[in-house]
């Protein structure tokens, strides 16, 4: 039943999540497309994804009081919904960075190190 | 708490579905119009630049699909869409789904209503604190028939005091006093009762106190607890009534206390309380008067059967301490038993009943399902193809059936509702606490649960049946006609079997209910209940306390009564037949040799009656001569015995002018005075055909003697001459109309002398079947039902058989075929089902009726006749059922079939 609940992405369970907060907190309010094009730019090998696969993780986030999505004009006078991150938000990504660094950190010790 | 939230916001979603929805689309829509813009930023041209966003975005319906997912809670997403692919598909097939949840209306319905009486008859807890722990202790005579009696007030002291198994015990007695000095007399029920019962129930009055143990000594007896009807029906809810005096039997008796209208003890009739108290020396208050009902309340770790022992061994040792307990045992029982014992085998009877109808519609819905499921193969079959899982189309399958059961239990509770209204109308009088019947919530549960389970029950064969279809041979059979796979041809023909082997269960029943009322009512009752006015009047034993004031009281009051306009005839007994009351005695018959034991002396039924009773009443008097007014004191003291006595005690000889007494031999009694004049002895004069004084069923009637009111004074030396009785008036025309002129000359003898309980001897005669006619007229609608629901089962299947063989029977018309030839063909098939249906039933009826036996009057449960009739309404109605199919078939255009292939 939890796979079916997740969107089907090459990433990790829970990184697209990570990324969203990330991309909402370092460069402030975006829409959905917005998120999409910052996501395929930010790394080096752009994520294969659809980008209707982001918003199963933006109703996630939203659910969970992390993002707030509220709708307005852009530059070009078209309407969209921007997201911006939430105080609780804030906290969570925090806390979840610490831990994907302690879990990189520990994968790293375990398959690169000599041993 | 992140997690609540989104728990939270998850069932908000599924609620708030219309906006949510629209919301997303605007979503979507405003996304996909950006990254166009930006495309043909970038110089790519609009059609282009459209689909190009669209491929990027990936589908937007599946999109959509997992972001619904995401947005609620998984699995109610996927039941809305169920429940609206549900309903759909119900709408769209509208006679079916009609047929179905008007069945399981039916059968739900009838089970929730009977579930309902059953719940609070049989198991609501009775209306007193911890009743687990009461417990109803009787007497049994172990020379008699009378499984429970009163016990005798010495007894009920002797079991209280040395008894180490009840908290406490007490005695009560059924009363009745005259209310006098106010506006109108009237008679009241009432209970006159130890103390300690107000202990055993703990109520608590609305108004002044309960009364303690000092008012049972004699002398400080006359207080009086009024219920709250009474005080507010003759004493205008007044509260200074407490602590005054009412004139009861013509004696002040000071209210202490009113109970409130919650309190209800020992039953509904009970309308004021007085403490039992008797003179020391009262004749009443001896180990050989049998009169008090005892209660008890248990100690919290004793059981039932540890009282009964304990009671037991008290009681043996009372046996060896006095003469009068020779033959006295002991029984109890559980109060909730007590009150409803009875009546529970037919309840359950009934139950299991409407069980079995219950069973049939299901039966019958689930095989309406798998016609259509048979119909809706190809539907199914592609969406199997098209990759749903057997396990969601079960689901979905599933969802339907329970979505009819559903609906159906609603329309079934409106029904049911409907029923338990009417209820107190219908039921018989005799049913205790039928007036508790509701629709609580335990009912309410239990029809959900008869929702799911009816909605699981003929859901889940049909839906795994069609589940399990193959595709392949699915698709090809599908390309040439709708399927008719083998398996499911047979599986409904099963269905159909087991609907008339059930019903054929409940027709039997029912026949065998309606037999035994049609012979209980050519039971010869040995009078004629037309025409008869009946009252009970009971005399104030104060004011009549001398024989000769009740003689003249009751000779006047006859002669009054008989000489008004349409009066036939009029007279008084002290038990009149089906009146509730007998009045038991020893017979010695003189010139006899003396039975050895007090335990041997035979007993008899005992009657005091005016002249011309028998004569009111329309009994045969088969030899001999009635009583007359010579039969005065001063002449020999006279007796008329029934042929049952006739029989039983002079098997060989002419009774009359024989001589008995009505008390066992002195020789078996101790403490007689010294100057025993001996038993006054009655001279045999006539002789009467039975008649039926507690109910047309009671067979094994104990045998009768009469003797004149005016003579009664005799028998018992003074003692004990009754007080209580029935006046029985024969009127010409309807007798309910002349209530108002016999009352009248009742009062002009006595103005405060009230007359009670005005009904038809045909009402008490009917009342007496009431509880069996209930029974029959419920299991006869059931059976009705069930006949009604195979007749649709076996019409649904044999039609849709008839339609498949359409070719068939268009080429033998075509050839030539006689029309009979092919009307049998059809009916044949329909006649085939239910002669193998009836085969299974028979048996089963038959391993059933043992249950039902207990109700039957004068007939066997294994009645050939009646099993034979009952087969036969089953065939006719597969004939009836058949008929239209088949005569669809005949009437088929060859051509237009030859056609169609």
């Amino acid at each position: 039943m939890a796979s079916e609940r997740r969107p089907r992405v090459e990433l990790f369970q829970g990184t697209l999540d990570l990324i969203v907060l990330r991309a909402l907190d370092t460069m402030g309010p975006l829409h959905a497309y917005d998120i999409a094009s910052r996501l395929e730019q930010m790394s080096d090998h752009p994520f294969t994804l659809n980008q209707g696969t982001l918003y199963p993780a933006l109703v996630r986030l939203e659910q969970k009081g992390w993002i707030n999505g509220v709708w307005q004009r852009t530059q070009t006078n078209r309407e969209a919904k921007y997201y911006s991150i939430t105080k609780p938000g804030r906290r969570a990504l925090h806390q979840q960075t610490e831990r994907w660094k302690r879990l990189v950190g520990l994968v790293e010790k375990l398959l690169l190190e000599e041993p | 708490m992140w997690r609540m939230r989104q728990v939270l916001a998850k069932l908000r979603n599924f609620f708030r579905h219309q906006s949510a929805e629209r919301e997303l689309s605007r979503e979507l829509e405003a996304h996909l119009a950006l990254m166009e813009e930006r495309l043909q930023q970038r110089g790519i041209d609009a059609g282009e630049a459209r689909t190009e966003a669209k491929r990027a975005f990936g589908g937007v319906e599946q999109a959509k699909e997992r972001i619904r997912d995401e947005r609620s809670l998984l699995w109610l997403e996927q039941t809305r869409r169920d429940v609206r692919y549900a309903l759909r598909v119900l709408v769209k097939s509208p006679v079916y789904s009609l047929i179905a949840i008007f069945t399981l209306a039916l059968g739900i319905g009838a089970n929730t209503a009977m579930f309902s009486v059953l719940s609070a008859v049989l198991l609501r807890p009775l209306a007193y604190p911890d009743p687990h722990q009461l417990v109803w202790v009787w007497t049994v005579f172990k020379n008699s028939d009378f499984r429970r009696s009163g016990s005798a007030l010495p007894d009920y002291r002797s079991w209280r005091s040395e008894n180490h198994s009840f908290a406490d015990m007490g005695a009560y007695h059924f009363m009745t006093y005259n209310l006098s000095s106010v506006d109108r007399p009237e008679r009241l029920s009432a209970t006159r009762m130890t103390a300690s019962i107000w202990t055993i129930l703990k109520p608590q009055p609305s108004i002044g106190t309960l009364f303690s143990e000092e008012a049972e000594q004699w002398g400080q007896h006359r207080v009086v607890i009024l219920s709250d009807g009474l005080w507010r029906r003759r004493f205008a809810g007044d509260p200074s009534i407490v602590g005054r005096d009412v004139q009861l039997n013509g004696q002040p008796y000071r209210v202490v206390g009113i109970m409130p209208a919650s309190f209800v003890f020992p039953g509904p009739l009970t309308e004021l309380w007085t403490p039992i108290s008797y003179a020391p020396g009262d004749v009443m208050d001896t180990r050989n008067n049998h009169f008090v009902d005892v209660l008890g309340r248990l100690r919290s770790s004793v059981t039932l059967a540890q009282a009964q022992d304990d009671l037991r061994n008290i009681t043996a040792g009372l046996q060896n301490q006095f003469s009068e307990n020779a033959n006295i045992g002991v029984t109890a029982a559980g109060l909730h038993e007590t009150v409803v014992g009875d009546v529970r085998p037919l309840l359950l009877l009934l139950m299991g009943a409407v069980g079995i109808m219950l069973l049939i519609a299901c039966t019958n819905v689930a095989n309406l399902s798998l016609a259509r499921a048979m119909v809706r193969q190809r539907e199914l079959i592609i969406r199997v193809a098209l990759g749903a899982s057997r396990r969601r189309l079960v689901r979905q399958l599933l969802t339907e059936s329970l979505l009819l059961s559903i609906v159906g239990a609603c329309v079934g509770l409106i029904f049911a509702y409907v029923l338990v209204q009417a209820l107190p109308a219908l039921a018989p009088a005799g049913v205790p606490r039928l007036r508790d019947v509701s629709l609580d919530r335990t009912v309410l549960a239990f029809a959900s649960m008869l929702a799911i389970l009816t909605g699981l029950g003929f859901g889940l064969f049909p839906a795994c049946h069609a589940a399990r279809t193959d595709v392949s041979d699915g698709l090809k059979e599908a390309a040439r006609t709708i399927s008719n796979s083998q398996a499911g041809r047979r599986m409904r023909s099963l269905l159909v079997v087991s609907e008339v082997a059930l019903s054929l269960v409940l027709v039997i029943g029912a026949g065998l209910l309606i037999l035994s009322l049609v012979r209980l009512q050519r039971v010869d009752p040995g009078f004629r209940p037309d025409h008869l006015l009946t009252s009970r009047i009971d005399l104030s034993p104060v004011r009549y306390r001398e024989p000769e004031r009740i003689a003249s009281f009751v000779s006047r009051l006859t002669q009054e009564t008989s000489a008004l306009p349409g009066v036939v005839a009029s007279g008084l007994t002290t038990s009149m037949p089906l009146g509730g009351s007998g009045w038991g005695k020893f017979i010695t018959v003189d010139g006899r040799p003396e039975p050895p034991t007090l335990a041997a002396v035979p007993y008899i039924n005992y009657s005091q009656i005016t002249p011309g009773y028998f004569r009111v009443i329309g009994a045969t008097l088969r030899r001999g001569r009635p009583f007359t007014d010579q039969d005065t004191p001063q002449q020999p003291p006279v007796a008329i015995i029934d042929e049952t006595a006739a029989r039983r005690f002079w098997p060989n000889e002419d009774p009359l002018g024989k001589r008995i007494s009505l008390f066992p031999p002195a020789s078996l009694l101790k403490d007689l005075p010294k100057d025993w004049p001996g038993y006054i002895k009655l001279t045999v004069v006539g002789i009467v055909a039975d008649l039926h004084q507690n109910g047309l069923e009671v067979q094994d009637a104990l045998p009768q003697v009469f003797v004149p009111i005016a003579q009664s004074e005799n028998q018992i030396n003074g003692q004990n001459v009754g007080t209580s009785f029935f006046l029985v008036v024969r009127t010409a025309t309807d007798p309910v109309a002349y209530r108002e002129s016999i009352e009248k000359a009742l009062y002009g003898l006595d103005r405060n002398q009230p007359a009670a309980n005005w009904r038809t001897m045909e009402n008490l005669l009917s009342d007496s079947l009431a509880r069996r006619r209930f029974a029959m007229q419920l299991l006869s609608g059931f059976a009705g039902v069930a006949l009604l629901l195979v007749t649709i089962g076996l019409y649904a299947v044999v039609s849709y058989a008839a339609n498949q063989r359409r070719n068939e029977l268009g080429i033998r018309a075509a050839l030539g075929g006689a029309r009979g030839a092919l009307v049998w063909l059809v009916l044949k098939q329909g006649l085939w089902l239910s002669a193998v249906g009836v085969g299974f039933g028979l048996p089963l009826a038959a391993l059933l009726s043992g249950l039902i036996s207990g109700q039957l009057f004068e007939v066997r449960a294994l009645n050939p006749a009646l099993y034979g009739a009952a087969s036969l309404l089953l065939l006719i109605t597969s004939v009836l059922a058949s008929g239209i199919p088949a005569l669809r078939a005949i009437r088929v255009d060859p051509a237009v079939t030859l056609r169609h292939n």
